[in-house]
């Protein structure tokens, strides 16, 4: 978002419409905010009432400019609560689901949907799907989304919503997982071939893709769509008009060079990023992985080290395990507890609402199985 | 963005080695008038100005 759609001149006359907050969720210093507005996916984008200091629409993930535009239109109503029964319903829906109400949110978007204008409709499923894989409805979700994707003008919130109905079809069990499934795969297919969708959400269709042929047994298709994804990446990262913007599809890059089996595919475009955003520490952690993946410890334990020379807030946490792992793989059990007791001591000093407990908890465990 | 199938990717480009890329503009500026890390200010200015405001909640990663 920040590289590609926030930079586009034609958001300019939006400016007015609201005051405009960035928050870097790594910073300590926007722990107060993160206890006020707790943010579970990266990014999320907010509409908050200033009056009330409330949340009235949430937003978790990415947006083209036309999105984009359409969801302040919806965040305005939803602030001011003044709108026709349709689009109230919708409004109502999404103050719920700001409100981290998600069970409630999801039931009003779902009591919307008859009363919506067509071109709403589709932001209301996605949005009413997302609620329901985030309050852990994996069921209610997949069938949800079997019974409304398919119905679904093909555009970005079809393909959004077919890899939110797949990954909570992943998350069942037996005839109801295996009926989802053949229902919302072809659709992942069909998406991920669909025009005007962002890159970074192409990139997520070509990754489930690549899940489904491994669990399908299928190594010689999850390599071919492997190597179409990261063809496709290199391709948009060529295009780029900015370090900025070629540096966004890295983590995508080294995704799936490392599912293609060639992790070194990624080097170049790294080293790239790392001359080119000298204070960011993202692109030297992205040559540990690929380091690490490809056998290169020692280089890998380079570049974790000038990664964790740069790191604020809980990044660090993962940098310090890729760091351990490196060690352990050198044999060096010693250096890899002292890493992660490091990692732990830190871990403890962050705010709690930047303490990530499943993190902590992977340390813990990591640090117990080398003593 | 056309349909994208195997064959029509193959030639693709890949992205040049480092220190091989095509000089590339400044970093891009922000269309919208962000406030940095500030909630305290955005609400001020929010409440003065009578508007709703938009966050980006975001990692650097």
């Amino acid at each position: 978002m920040r590289a590609y759609v926030f930079t586009d001149a034609s958001l300019k006359k939006q400016a007015g419409r609201f005051v405009w907050l960035s928050i870097d969720t790594e910073k300590e210093k926007n722990a107060s905010f993160l206890a006020k507005y707790p943010v579970e996916s990266y990014p999320t984008l907010m509409v908050i009432d200033p009056t009330r200091e409330q949340a009235v629409l949430r937003w978790p993930g990415s947006l083209n400019a036309a999105q984009l535009v359409k969801l302040l239109d919806d965040g305005e109503r939803a602030e001011r609560g003044n709108a026709s029964a349709g689009l109230g319903a919708l409004a109502r829906a999404d103050r719920l689901n700001a409100e981290g109400k998600k069970k409630e949110a999801a039931a009003a978007y779902r009591a919307a949907l008859p009363q919506l204008p067509a071109d709403k409709r589709p932001r209301a499923i996605e949005s009413m799907l997302a609620a329901l894989a985030m309050a852990n409805e994996a069921g209610a979700c997949a069938k949800d989304a079997v019974e409304l994707v398919p119905t679904m003008p093909r555009g970005p919130s079809f393909a959004n919503a077919t890899g939110t109905g797949i990954g909570c079809a992943a998350e069942l069990k037996g005839d109801e997982r295996a009926h989802a499934m053949a229902v919302l795969a072809p659709l992942c297919d069909e998406a991920v071939k669909l025009p005007g969708l962002l890159a970074d959400d192409r990139s997520a269709l070509f990754e489930t893709l690549v899940d489904l042929r491994q669990e399908a047994g299928d190594a010689a298709g999850k390599k071919a769509t492997a190597a179409r994804w990261l063809a496709f990446l290199e391709g948009e990262a060529a295009r780029a008009t900015s370090p900025e913007q070629r540096a966004a599809f890295d983590p995508h890059r080294v995704n799936a060079a490392l599912a293609l089996g060639e992790p070194l595919r990624a080097e170049a475009a790294l080293k790239q990023s790392e001359h080119d955003l000298p204070a960011d520490y993202n692109p030297p952690a992205r040559l540990g992985i690929i380091y690490r993946a490809a056998g290169r410890f020692d280089d890998g334990l380079a570049a974790v080290d000038r990664a964790l020379g740069k790191v604020y807030g809980p990044r660090a946490m993962r940098l310090y395990d890729l760091k351990a792992d490196l060690q352990i793989k050198k044999g060096d059990r010693a250096g890899a507890r002292k890493t992660l007791e490091k990692a732990l001591a830190q871990a403890r000093a962050l705010p709690v609402e930047q303490r990530r407990a499943q993190s902590v908890a992977a340390i813990e465990k990591k640090l117990q199985s080398v003593q | 963005m056309g349909v994208l199938v195997a064959g029509a990717l193959a030639g693709v480009p890949a992205v040049a080695a480092a220190g091989e890329s095509p000089k590339m503009a400044e970093s891009p500026k922000e269309a919208l008038p962000f406030i940095e890390d500030d909630y305290a200010r955005a609400v001020r200015e929010a409440t003065k100005n009578k508007l709703p405001i938009f966050v980006d909640a975001w990692a650097p990663w």
